[in-house]
């Protein structure tokens, strides 16, 4: 099976997450949240990128992330997003929770047949 | 926390109110991130419209995403009842008829709380709160000892008690005098009052209009002409302007208005009050009351408490007041006099403290029209329940869909409150509508039926804020209360089988059951409305005895017309010259059969009672004097009265022409049976003596010449004993002509012209038919009126159960389509299908029917106070009111039964 090659549609729940995690790193545009995690996962995850937005705001809504306007690196107006305090606790326990979930997955796929 | 919640409430305050900003920064957002993708693909060498077209499919759906974006702003709740009023409304708007009949029943239901509210809010809650609130108590004057000899209060012990600060913060004084007031040559019979210049500012009222009395004006025998208008008096003069600085007049002389009471007030009293206020210093004209002298005792007294006192806790403080009272040189031999205090009354002006006003008429009235108003609301929101439930049945399959495709049963049930909720609002607006209407009509019908009394009656606008807002709180309530429980029980559903079938019930789920919880609604209503009609039978029947109680007189074809000669200061030989002038000329009318003079006249609540001594009676011998007086109402008449008035003369004769003119010398008088056999039993009393008083204060003996059968003088009393003495013997000033005529109402303004040329030195008061003085007279109306407001109410009652059933069996019917299509194709007659629905109806009639009995019978006693000659258990009332409720709710069935037989057997079985 060629890893890189196939392209990996999202799970389901998944992208708040990756939202979260990359708005750890710096305050981001969505065209900059988008690219970042095409580069990060080597182009192996990929979603639609519209489908951002409503995420964005939806974690913008709940309170995890707050907006701001702001000049982008390509000089235009962008609006950047930045994680707040209960963003940051909301992507510590979601990541524990991915991690945990992810080490009993592999567990289970790495079990020997029994025959 | 609070931060964050902070921030919460904004982002759902931008979510719903600024949605356009939104909306152009989400734009702005995605346009950036587009074009950085179109100039990326540029970039790896695509031409710009292919970039663009690539950058378009790289992003997914632009409008999708932008919907899910918004679905992120709206609050969830918002957006959920928005959703659930605009399916509800939705489904209203589909089935009009169902929607507009559960308004209007709700509406009715409504309308008559919203009413009756409103006269116990004017009759009780506004006085008792205003009385709190003041601090208000009323004085009352007894000898010490003993709650007994209770008269008014002098002006010197008013003073005496107003300068005294122990207990009252302040003292107002008031005395009332019937007298006649309007504009100049159009007087009427009123009631005014004399007041100290603190009377409003005590009662915390400030002038609509003009300005009230001054010191100067309430000193005893001041003597300015000035008057402070009732409200309810403008209105009726048409509310002119510059109404304040013109001038009216009062009995004989004129005065300036110098300005008009608040709306609504009256004074202490409820609803009715005087026309004018006139200053204590003009007491000394009208009325001959010297308030200077400590004799005169003619004043009613009011007082605030002090703010730390109560009613209980001034009553031991009133030594010291009492002391001050007996300061004041006493006006007879009694004694020591003491001040009790009382609630201010709403009904008395007498100088006797009043009876418990609890359970006067006014509080009963409001308590039962409250009880009875409330059963009409809850017959209403019993049938809103039924109709709801049987919508909902109907409805199985629509919801049962609805829960399949992933609503939950909480949704569901919101959507149908959502409709109940709907109705409600639709049914308290109209109910608005239904109750500003119907304030419109009473106002009318009060000022007519009041404008003959004496008294000022004060109409508020039925309808304010306070009013609305009860509305919308019984609206609110009736649907929580009345659309959940059919929302439970429709949701409460089993998926397969409702899914299954299209339009024909399930068949074996107990729906015949008879007791099943679904009935309870229907049952109750039934068991109400008999309670409700039960009541309007028995009111309507009280009315009814009212109008044809055996009177003791014809009123038909009679006017009757007063003037009064004591404003024109005629000695007592000159006005009885000009009273038989008029009563010659009055004769000579064309169209006039026969004509009389009396002194007053009956159901207008100016019969006096004088005491009339035996001299050759029963009692005559009896050591006890008291046994051998009686009191008798008194009646001065010129010959031919009897005939005039029709009332019959039994035995003996009527006064002679010269007895009643006074020129025969032996005094002679005529009573009637009661007082016959009160004193000589079954003897002839023709050809007796009785003795009574003259105004000068000997005693004349008068020979009985006639016997007379007894008039009423009132609806709720029975027939007074009555003595008549010839006019010309013992002069009044005060004078009823009496004509028969053949059209009374047609001669009205041709008399009116007449004695106003006449009788110019006499203000003509009133010229009026006899039958109106009749069925005007104030008991009289409140019969009617409680038979009305009943009466209506039990037809409400009956309106809502028809409409009400016929919804519920007709939903019941076409429910039923194919079960009784099966039942005709296996050879069912149509005469057994509508048994089949009709039996059911009966059953349930029967049932509802015989449980109201008991409610019918216990309201019966509740209501036995405000009866008038109605047994509360009366059996004719009873058994129509059944009758009637029985045949309306077969009538219900029938309806929808005789479609049922319609039913062709093809069409309903394949109706699936």
């Amino acid at each position: 099976m060629l890893m890189g090659a196939v392209r990996q549609e999202l799970l389901q729940g998944t992208l708040d997450l990756l939202i979260l995690k990359t708005l750890s790193t710096a305050d981001l545009h969505g065209w900059d949240i988008a690219k970042r995690i095409a580069v990060v996962s080597s182009d192996r995850l990929t979603l639609k990128q519209g489908s951002l937005y409503p995420a964005l705001h939806r974690l913008e809504n709940r309170g995890w992330i707050e907006a701001e306007w702001g000049v982008s690196d390509a000089g235009r107006a962008a609006k950047f997003y930045r994680l707040t305090r209960a963003g940051k606790k909301q992507l510590a326990d979601e990541k524990e929770y991915w991690l945990g979930f992810a080490a009993a997955m592999s567990s289970v796929l790495d079990m020997k047949e029994a025959r | 926390m609070s931060r964050a919640f902070f921030r919460f409430l904004k982002l759902r305050w931008r979510g719903v109110f600024g949605q356009r900003h939104k909306e152009a920064e989400l734009d702005r957002e995605m346009k950036y991130h587009l074009d950085m993708l179109v100039a990326e693909n540029i970039a790896e060498g695509m031409s710009p419209k292919e970039a663009r077209f690539a950058a378009l499919r790289e992003f997914g759906g632009v409008e999708q995403n932008r919907e899910a974006c918004r679905d992120t702003w709206r609050p969830a709740l918002v957006s959920g009842l928005l959703g659930d009023f605009a399916y509800a409304a939705r489904s209203l708007r589909r089935s009009p008829g169902f929607t507009m009949i559960a308004a209007f029943t709700l509406a009715l239901g409504i309308g008559v709380n919203a009413i009756i509210f409103s006269f116990v809010r004017d009759l009780i809650l506004r006085p008792l709160i205003r009385d709190r609130e003041l601090n208000l108590v009323a004085l009352y004057n007894s000898r010490v000892g003993a709650d007994r000899h209770f008269r008014f209060f002098s002006h010197l012990e008013f003073a005496a008690l107003r300068a005294s600060s122990e207990v009252f913060s302040d003292v107002a004084a008031m005395g009332v005098r019937v007298s006649a007031i309007g504009p100049e040559r159009n007087l009427q019979r009123r009631l005014i009052a004399f007041v100290s210049e603190n009377y409003f500012s005590l009662l915390g009222v400030q002038p609509a209009q003009g300005r009230f009395f001054n010191v100067e004006e309430s000193r005893p025998g001041a003597s300015i002409p000035v008057l402070v208008a009732n409200y309810a008096l403008w209105e009726r003069l048409g509310r002119p302007v510059n109404f304040v600085g013109s001038t009216l007049q009062v009995e004989d002389r004129t005065y300036t208005v110098i300005g008009i009471a608040p709306p609504s007030f009256v004074g202490l009293h409820v609803s009715i009050g005087p026309d004018a206020w006139l200053p204590l210093g003009e007491a000394a004209y009208l009325a001959k009351w010297d308030l200077q002298k400590n004799t005169t005792t003619c004043l009613n007294l009011f007082a605030r408490l002090r703010p730390e006192l109560s009613l209980a806790s001034a009553a031991p403080r009133l030594a010291s007041v009492n002391l001050r009272l007996n300061e004041v040189p006493p006006t007879d031999r009694l004694g020591a006099r003491q001040l009790v205090l009382a609630a201010p009354s709403r009904m008395n002006f007498s100088e006797v403290t009043p009876q418990d006003e609890t359970e006067g008429f006014i509080p009963l009235f409001s308590v039962l029209g409250l009880g009875l108003s409330l059963t009409v609301l809850i017959v209403a929101c019993l049938n809103l329940a039924n109709m709801l439930l049987a919508r909902g049945v109907a409805r199985h399959k629509e919801i049962a869909i609805r829960i399949a495709l992933g609503a939950s049963r909480w949704q569901v049930i919101r959507g149908l409150l959502a409709e109940g909720l709907l109705i409600a609002l639709l049914g308290g607006a109209l109910s608005l509508a239904l109750g500003q209407w119907s304030n419109d009509f009473l106002y009318r019908w009060s000022i007519d039926a009041f404008a003959t009394g004496m008294f000022a009656l004060s109409v508020q606008p039925f309808i304010d804020l306070s009013l609305v807002v009860a509305t919308l709180g019984f609206s609110l309530v009736a649907t929580l209360a009345f659309s959940l429980w059919p929302a439970l029980r429709v949701t409460q559903l089993d998926l397969y089988p409702d899914l299954k079938q299209i339009s024909g019930g399930p068949s074996g789920t107990g729906r015949n059951r008879f007791f099943s919880l679904g009935q309870i609604p229907l049952l109750g209503q039934i068991a109400l409305s008999l309670t409700l009609l039960f009541s309007a039978a028995l009111f309507i029947r009280s009315s009814f005895n009212a109008q044809t109680l055996e009177l003791g007189f014809r009123p038909q074809q009679q006017l009757v017309a007063l003037l009064d000669f004591e404003f024109a200061k005629l000695d007592r030989h000159e006005f009885w010259r000009r009273q038989q002038a008029l009563l010659a000329s009055a004769a000579t009318i064309p169209g006039v059969t026969s004509a009389a003079l009396a002194s007053n006249v009956p159901y207008n609540f100016d019969l006096s009672y004088q005491p009339v001594s035996e001299i050759d009676g029963v009692h005559a011998a009896d050591p006890d004097p008291k046994t051998a007086r009686h009191r008798a109402g008194y009646t001065a008449v010129t010959a031919g009265y009897f005939a005039t008035m029709g009332i019959s003369l039994v035995r003996g004769r009527d006064f002679t022409a010269e007895e009643g003119a006074g020129t025969a010398g032996q005094l002679v008088a005529i009573i009637d049976e009661s007082l016959a056999k009160a004193m000589f039993g079954d003897a002839d009393a023709l050809g007796r003596h009785v003795s009574m008083e003259n105004k000068s204060g000997g005693a004349s003996t008068l020979e009985i010449v006639g016997i007379v059968r007894s008039p009423r003088d009132d609806v709720f009393a029975r027939a007074p004993q009555r003595i008549y003495r010839p006019l010309g013997q013992s002069p009044e000033t005060n004078t009823y002509l009496h004509l028969r005529v053949s059209e009374p109402s047609a001669l009205i303004d041709a008399l009116r012209r007449h004695l106003q040329s006449t009788a110019s030195e006499a203000p003509v008061l009133f010229v009026r038919p006899l039958t109106q003085i009749v069925e005007k007279n104030i008991n009289v109306l409140l019969v009617r009126m409680a038979g009305a407001i009943f009466g209506v109410f039990g037809g409400i009652a009956l309106v809502i159960a028809v409409v009400g059933i016929y919804g519920v069996k007709a939903h019941a019917v076409a429910r039923r389509t194919r079960e009784i299509g099966v039942r005709v194709a296996l050879g069912a007659r149509p005469q057994d299908v509508m048994m089949l629905i009709l039996k059911q109806g009966a059953l349930q009639a029967a049932v509802g029917i015989s449980l109201g009995l008991g409610l019918a019978l216990l309201a019966g006693r509740a209501l036995s106070a405000m009866l008038y000659r109605v047994d509360p258990a009366d059996p004719w009332a009873l058994i129509v009111s059944a009758v009637l409720l029985a045949a309306s709710v077969l009538l219900a069935c029938w309806l929808p039964a005789r479609r049922a037989t319609k039913v062709d057997p093809l069409v309903a079985i394949r109706v699936e």
